[in-house]
């Protein structure tokens, strides 16, 4: 099970790529990632599909990004991923469940290496474009907007990019995912996953490998927990509390989700 | 018939009590607070023991939410790490019902009892209205809502006001999960539907006395849509979020 830490970071750090450095909250990073675990169901079409539709859909949300005012966006993101859970809960419901996933084209469970080594990859390309001098512009960009244009920059084509890079990665974490557990469903679009992901990105602050380390071992921490002796409801439970109570001190510590220069 | 009413009776208090108690929040203290979500479910299994347990332990929590996270933050950093807090808030008060009542599916008690929170929320809001339109109470929560340091240098106690508004919030929401126990089969998942429809009416309007006849609207719109088989009921929530939405683009608009 420790595999699946290495995808939880591999989510993370590409999700920070928007959270941290797009200075945003980027609430819907879960249905990128669903994109690419319900389109592992479908092998090298699945993933061209993923693809196609990752981009079709970061195109939109990086334009309303750049148009948006910043509370606009946040809760246009939420309610894009409140939205896709519901149709995603539709589709099951129209085909009588025969959605879900039963068997992949990827079976990367036959292999302990393949999660690690994608995941590394994944997390080795959030880094390098994390320093890039895109990620450094958007960062401007999503602190002071007027700064950027000044600089003769365009901020909605920076912050398309940014999204569609993001988005890409976010649903090759979904693919990998999708593909060693070879089972998908709409769970992972709720809101408990999403608040486990935002503490996950925000937990370790502002520097970029403090981020990737701290995850790690918060994944970590929370399988440790799976082995306390009590039923799986009231760890359920505990889960949620630890996992609340830690947004909770992250929301009122960490300066810098609450300033903006 | 009853049946229907009875169940529009309870969907419509649901909705237009977290509307109002997202709306009010928003206004005075400047943060959309998902938590009510959480503490929604909790006031629907406090509620199966007793009405006012529900109310008091309710309004109890979301205060200590206030003393613990929001009066140690400005008014302009509000928004973005108070939507993070209040999200965290309602996971720990899912959390917490999930540990204290596991996870149990409690049917509902008594359909008529949904009259006892309909009474209960019409004195209290008649009773908040009165304070917020008519005396010094509800001016100086504008006041606060407006410049908060301001407020403050003219001596008006803004950590009082705000403490009395969480607790009156916390309550309104407590009186909401009991509604839905009344009405409707209580488990840990349910309730973010209407959440969502409540939250969908609060943004819709700038008006408070609005906010639960939008509340209602958004909630005939939905049920009439399923009812009818035009949507499928897991749908639902798209017609909530279309509010959203709209609005959202119209204030862009007009920005």
């Amino acid at each position: 099970m420790h595999l699946q830490a290495f995808i939880f970071t591999a989510y993370t750090s590409a999700s920070r790529l928007i959270f941290v450095r797009g200075e945003t909250l980027f609430l819907c990073a879960p249905v990128f990632y669903a994109i690419g675990v319900f389109g592992s169901a479908h092998g090298v079409f699945g993933l061209l599909f993923g693809v196609i539709a990752t981009v079709g859909l970061a195109t939109l949300v990086g334009f309303l990004w750049s148009k948006l005012s910043d509370t606009a966006f946040i809760i246009f993101s939420l309610g894009l991923l409140f939205a896709s859970a519901q149709v995603v809960l539709g589709i099951e419901q129209i085909t009588g469940g025969a959605y879900g996933i039963s068997s992949t084209a990827f079976l990367f469970h036959q292999s302990i290496f393949i999660v690690p080594a994608i995941s590394l990859l994944i997390i080795g390309i959030s880094a390098y474009a994390w320093n890039t001098q895109h990620g450094v512009m958007v960062s401007a960009i999503g602190q002071d907007k007027s700064l950027a244009r000044g600089q003769s920059v365009s901020p909605m084509n920076a912050q398309i990019k940014w999204m569609i890079g993001t988005g890409v990665l976010l649903m090759a974490t979904g693919f990998l995912w999708g593909s060693w557990r070879s089972f998908a469903d709409v769970n992972m679009l709720h809101l408990d996953q999403l608040i486990l992901l935002i503490t996950g990105v925000y937990l370790g602050g502002r520097r970029l490998w403090h981020g990737i380390g701290i995850a790690f071992l918060f994944a970590l921490f929370l399988q440790a927990i799976r082995f306390l002796p009590f039923n799986s409801v009231i760890i359920g439970g505990i889960e949620l509390v630890i996992i609340g109570f830690v947004l909770i001190l992250v929301a009122r510590w960490h300066k810098f989700i609450t300033i903006k220069t | 018939m009853t049946d229907l009413l009875l169940h529009m009776t309870g969907l419509w208090l649901v909705a237009g009590l977290v509307s109002f108690g997202i709306w009010l929040t928003e206004k005075v203290s400047h943060i959309l607070h998902f938590g009510l979500f959480g503490l929604f479910i909790f006031g629907a299994y406090l509620s199966h023991l007793h009405l006012l347990l529900s109310v008091a332990i309710c309004a109890l929590l979301n205060a200590i939410f206030y003393w613990f996270f929001v009066s140690g933050i400005s008014q302009k950093a509000r928004h973005k790490s108070g939507l993070l807090a209040s999200l965290g808030f309602g996971t720990v008060v899912q959390g917490a019902s999930l540990i204290l009542f596991q996870a149990q599916v409690i049917t509902p008690s008594d359909q008529f009892l949904v009259f006892v929170p309909i009474l209960l929320f019409a004195v209290l809001w008649f009773a908040f209205w009165l304070l917020w339109s008519k005396n010094k109470y509800g001016r100086n929560l504008k006041a606060i809502a407006d410049d908060a340091a301001g407020a403050i240098s003219l001596g008006i106690n803004a950590y009082v006001h705000e403490t009395v508004l969480w607790l009156f919030i916390g309550g309104i929401v407590g009186l909401a999960g009991a509604a839905f126990q009344s009405q409707f089969v209580v488990s840990p998942s349910v309730g973010f539907d209407l959440f969502l429809a409540g939250f969908a009416a609060a943004i819709a309007t700038c008006q408070i006395a609005f906010v639960p006849v939008l509340a209602f609207f958004i909630l005939l719109i939905t049920t009439a849509l399923s009812w009818f088989n035009i949507i499928p009921v897991q749908l639902s929530l798209v017609v909530p979020l279309a509010f959203v939405f709209v609005t959202l683009f119209l204030q862009h608009k007009k920005a």
